[in-house]
C-alpha cells in the first residue's frame, strides 16, 4: 500500500458515498413530489360503488333557536287612518262616477296618495338606516345626534322584546335564549366611557340566580386587579351595578333549564364599543 | 423479586386509578362548566346619584352644611357624568352619616350611589366635615373621608368633596378645585375690547387681570398654578408675556428679534415654547426661563406654530404647512424625528396634548365648518366631537377627560353670533356652556392645585 493510496483512497470513497447520498436524496425528493401530485394512497378506502345515501333531515332552524315573533298590537290610530283612506277612495270613486269631467282632480289625488306612500317608504328607510345607538358610545359628530325621544322608543321596544321567552326548549340554552340574557343586561349597563385604556377593561362577574331569574348573589372575579387598577375598579363596579340593578331582575331565563343558568359568568367587555 | 413485582403491579394500579380519576374529574368539570356570556353593549348616561343634605346639629352648622351640599351637587351635575336626583324624591331622611342607610329606599329612586355627610363647628371656629359614599346596589361603603379647615374655606372643601366622589366613581382625578383663565370680550366687532380674566371652574371668584387697553390672546397656565403666559399687543407689537396672577407683575419672555406668539409652558414649568415670526417665516423656539437661553427647534421656511409638549416633556406636537396645507406634526423635544400625524380631509390647527397623554385635541376646518376633534399621538382614531360656525382653541381639563373650547354662534340677521366657552366630554357627549359674565374665548384650564 503506497502513501498515495493511504491518502487518496478514503477521499475517493467519500466522493463515491456522496454520490450515493445525492442519488438517494434525489430519489426521495422525487417521491415527495409524486406524493404531493398524486396524494397519499389510502389502503382503507371503501371500495363499493354504491354509496349509501346520507340521511339529511331538514329542520327549520328558526323553530329551534330564534325567539318567537312579537305581535305588535295595531294601534287604533292606524286602523282609523286605514278606514279614512278607504273612505277617501270611496269618495274618489264617487267623484269618478258622479262627475266624470273631474278626472284631473282624481289624478292629482292619486298622485298625493303616491306621495304619501313614498314618504312612508322614505320613513321606513330612515328607520332602517338609524344606527344602533348603543354601538356608538364614543360620539363622532358625523353620526346622528342622539335624540332622547327616539332613545326612549328604542328602550321601550327592547323591553317588550325581552319580556318574550323562547318557547321551544332543548337541553342547552339556545342562541336566542343567550341573546335574550345578553340584551337583558345590556340595557342596565352604564358603560364607563371615556376611561383610559378602555380596550382592556373586560370584567367577569359570577352570578347566581334563583328560579325566577332574580340575582341571588354576584361577585367580581378579578378582585386583585381592582385594588391596583382604578380604571378597572370603575369598570368592574359598573358591571356589578348592572347585574344588581333592580330594573334588571327577572332575567328572561327558561325555568326548565334552571340547571344550565343558575350559575352564569357574565363578561362585560367595553372593548368593541370604546376600545381602539 | 416478589416485592418488585408487587411494587410494579401497585404502580400500575395507581397509574390506572389516577388516570381514571383525571378522566372522571375532567368529565365533571366539563359538565359543570359555567356558561359564559359576553355583554358587549350598554348605554352611556349620567349616573344617577343621591346626595342627602349634609347634617348639622345647630343652625350655624346647618347653614354651612347647606352651602356645601349645594356646591357639591352643582359640581357633580356640571361634570356631565353624574345626575343628582332631585332631593324631593328622597324617601329616607338619614339622621347621621354614621347610620347605615336604608338601601331599598334609595334603590326605588334608582340612586346608584349615595353621599351622606355631616358638618361640625368647633369652639375654635374650625369646620369638620365628614362624609361617606355608599354603593346602593352592592349595599356597601365605597369610601369615607373627614376634612377639617377654617370656615372661610368652605368652597374649597366642597370642591374637594366633589373631587373625591368623582375620583372614586370614575377612576379619574377630580378637577373641581381648579381655575379657568380666558379672554373676556366686549364691545362691537370693530372696537372689540379683550381682557384677560380668571375664575374658578364653576364661575365663582371672577376677576380681570388686564385692563383691556391692549389686545390679549391665548393665555396658558404654568404647571405652578400661579403664572400665566399669553400673547399681548403692548406697543402694538405682538409678544409673549408672563404674568404672576397674585402680584400682577408682567414681563416679556425673552428678547426675540421678531414677533412671538402661541406660547405654552413645558410640563415642568422651566421652559416656554412658542413661535417666532421673522420675514414671513415662523419657527418654533423654546426659551429656558432660568438660564434665558433660547433654542430653535424647527427651521422650515413655511409656518410652524402652536407647539404643545407631551406630559412627559419628551415630545412636541405642532402645526405646520410644510406639506402644502396646515397639518399636525409630532417631533421630539430637540426638534428631530418630525412625523406628520394628521391625514384626514381639511385643515388642522391648534393641537394640544392631553395631560393624560393618550390623545391630542385639535381644531379642524373642513367644508366651511369648524370642528373640535381628538386623535391618538400616532394619528389613529381621529374623532370629531364638536362642530359649529366657529369652534377653536381646545384646552384639556387637568384629568384629560374633558375639553373646553371657544364656540361662536351663527350670525343672525347680519349680527355676529356670540362667543362663548363650552365644555365637552372626551366621548363627545355632555356638551355644556361655561357661564361667564361677558362673552368669552380662548379658555385655559389651570393644573391641579397640589
Amino acid at each position: 500500500m503506497t502513501i498515495n493510496n493511504l491518502i487518496f483512497l478514503p477521499i475517493k470513497r467519500e466522493v463515491l458515498e456522496k454520490k450515493n447520498y445525492l442519488l438517494q436524496s434525489l430519489g426521495f425528493h422525487l417521491l415527495i413530489i409524486i406524493l404531493i401530485y398524486y396524494g397519499l394512497p389510502n389502503f382503507f378506502r371503501y371500495r363499493s360503488e354504491f354509496l349509501p345515501p346520507l340521511p339529511v333531515e331538514i329542520i327549520n332552524i328558526s323553530n329551534k333557536t330564534a325567539a318567537p315573533k312579537i305581535n305588535f298590537k295595531k294601534s287604533p290610530d292606524t286602523e282609523k287612518n286605514k278606514t279614512n283612506y278607504a273612505n277617501q277612495e270611496n269618495i274618489k270613486y264617487n267623484k269618478q262616477t258622479v262627475v266624470p269631467d273631474d278626472s284631473r282632480e282624481i289624478i292629482q289625488d292619486t298622485k298625493e296618495v303616491k306621495e304619501i306612500k313614498k314618504k312612508k317608504i322614505v320613513k321606513l328607510k330612515e328607520l332602517k338606516k338609524k344606527p344602533n345607538q348603543l354601538q356608538s358610545v364614543l360620539k363622532s359628530i358625523e353620526q346622528v345626534k342622539r335624540d332622547f325621544s327616539d332613545k326612549k322608543k328604542n328602550t321601550e321596544k327592547t323591553e317588550s322584546e325581552d319580556k318574550v321567552t323562547p318557547t321551544k326548549l332543548g337541553i342547552n340554552l339556545s342562541i336566542s335564549e343567550i341573546d335574550a340574557i345578553r340584551r337583558h343586561f345590556e340595557k342596565c349597563w352604564n358603560i364607563p366611557s371615556g376611561a383610559r385604556e378602555a380596550g382592556n377593561l373586560a370584567t367577569e362577574i359570577k352570578v347566581r340566580f334563583n328560579k325566577k331569574g332574580n340575582v341571588l348573589d354576584a361577585r367580581i372575579v378579578n378582585v386583585s386587579r381592582m385594588k391596583r387598577d382604578r380604571y378597572f375598579r370603575t369598570a368592574a363596579e359598573s358591571a356589578l351595578r348592572a347585574v344588581l340593578n333592580p330594573r334588571c331582575q327577572n332575567a328572561p331565563l327558561p325555568e326548565k333549564k334552571f340547571d344550565k343558568w343558575k350559575n352564569l359568568t357574565l363578561n362585560f367587555d367595553p372593548k368593541s364599543i370604546i376600545g381602539y | 423479586m416478589v416485592i418488585n413485582i408487587f411494587f410494579f403491579t401497585k404502580l400500575k394500579y395507581t397509574k390506572k386509578i389516577i388516570f381514571s380519576f383525571l378522566i372522571f374529574f375532567s368529565y365533571i368539570l366539563n359538565v359543570n362548566a359555567e356558561l359564559k356570556i359576553d355583554i358587549t353593549s350598554g348605554y352611556t348616561e349620567p349616573t344617577p346619584i343621591g346626595i342627602h343634605d349634609f347634617i348639622g346639629t345647630n343652625d350655624e352648622e346647618n347653614s354651612v352644611a347647606k352651602q356645601i351640599t349645594k356646591l357639591v351637587i352643582a359640581d357633580l351635575n356640571n361634570s356631565g357624568i353624574f345626575r343628582i336626583i332631585d332631593p324631593k324624591a328622597y324617601i329616607q331622611k338619614i339622621p347621621s352619616p354614621n347610620v347605615m342607610p336604608k338601601f331599598s329606599d334609595w334603590r326605588v329612586i334608582n340612586a346608584q350611589a349615595l353621599i351622606v355627610g355631616s358638618t361640625q363647628i368647633n369652639t375654635s371656629g374650625q369646620v369638620r366635615i365628614e362624609f361617606r359614599l355608599w354603593d346602593v346596589f352592592a349595599e356597601q361603603q365605597m369610601a369615607g373621608w373627614a376634612f377639617s379647615t377654617a370656615r372661610s374655606n368652605w368652597r374649597q372643601i366642597s370642591h374637594r368633596i366633589a373631587d373625591k366622589v368623582y375620583e372614586r366613581l370614575t377612576g379619574e382625578i377630580g378637577y373641581f378645585d381648579t381655575r379657568i383663565a380666558y379672554i373676556a370680550e366686549s364691545g362691537p366687532p370693530k372696537k372689540r375690547v379683550k381682557r384677560l380674566a380668571i375664575m374658578d371652574q364653576d364661575g365663582a371668584n371672577h376677576r380681570f387681570l388686564t385692563d383691556g387697553n391692549n389686545l390679549v390672546l391665548t393665555p396658558r397656565f404654568s404647571p405652578s398654578y400661579q403664572e400665566l403666559t399669553y400673547l399681548s399687543y403692548i406697543g402694538r407689537i405682538p409678544r409673549v408675556y408672563l404674568l404672576d396672577i397674585e402680584t400682577g407683575k408682567q414681563e416679556v419672555v425673552g428678547d426675540f428679534p421678531g414677533m412671538t406668539f402661541a406660547p405654552r409652558f413645558s410640563p415642568f414649568g422651566d421652559q416656554v415654547i412658542m413661535s417666532l415670526a421673522m420675514e414671513g417665516n415662523s419657527d418654533i423656539y423654546s426659551y429656558n426661563l432660568q438660564t434665558n437661553i433660547r433654542k430653535q427647534l424647527t427651521s422650515y421656511r413655511g409656518i410652524d406654530t402652536s407647539p404643545s409638549y407631551s406630559p412627559n416633556g419628551k415630545r412636541i406636537v405642532f402645526n405646520s404647512d410644510r406639506g402644502g396645507s396646515p397639518q399636525i406634526y409630532v417631533m421630539n423635544n430637540k426638534g428631530k424625528k418630525i412625523k406628520r400625524i394628521s391625514f384626514g380631509k381639511g385643515h388642522y390647527s391648534t393641537p394640544v396634548w392631553s395631560p393624560r397623554g393618550d390623545y391630542i385635541a385639535f381644531t379642524k376646518y373642513f367644508n366651511k365648518t369648524f370642528y373640535i376633534g381628538v386623535m391618538t399621538p400616532d394619528g389613529k382614531g381621529e374623532r370629531v366631537i364638536a362642530k359649529g360656525f366657529l369652534v377653536e382653541g381646545p384646552t384639556w381639563t387637568p384629568n384629560g377627560r374633558m375639553i373646553a373650547y371657544t364656540k361662536k354662534g351663527y350670525p343672525i340677521k347680519k349680527k355676529e353670533g356670540k362667543t362663548r366657552i363650552f365644555l365637552i366630554d372626551l366621548t363627545g357627549f355632555h356638551e355644556r356652556e361655561i357661564i361667564t359674565p361677558l362673552e368669552a374665548s380662548d379658555p385655559a384650564w389651570s393644573p391641579l392645585l397640589n
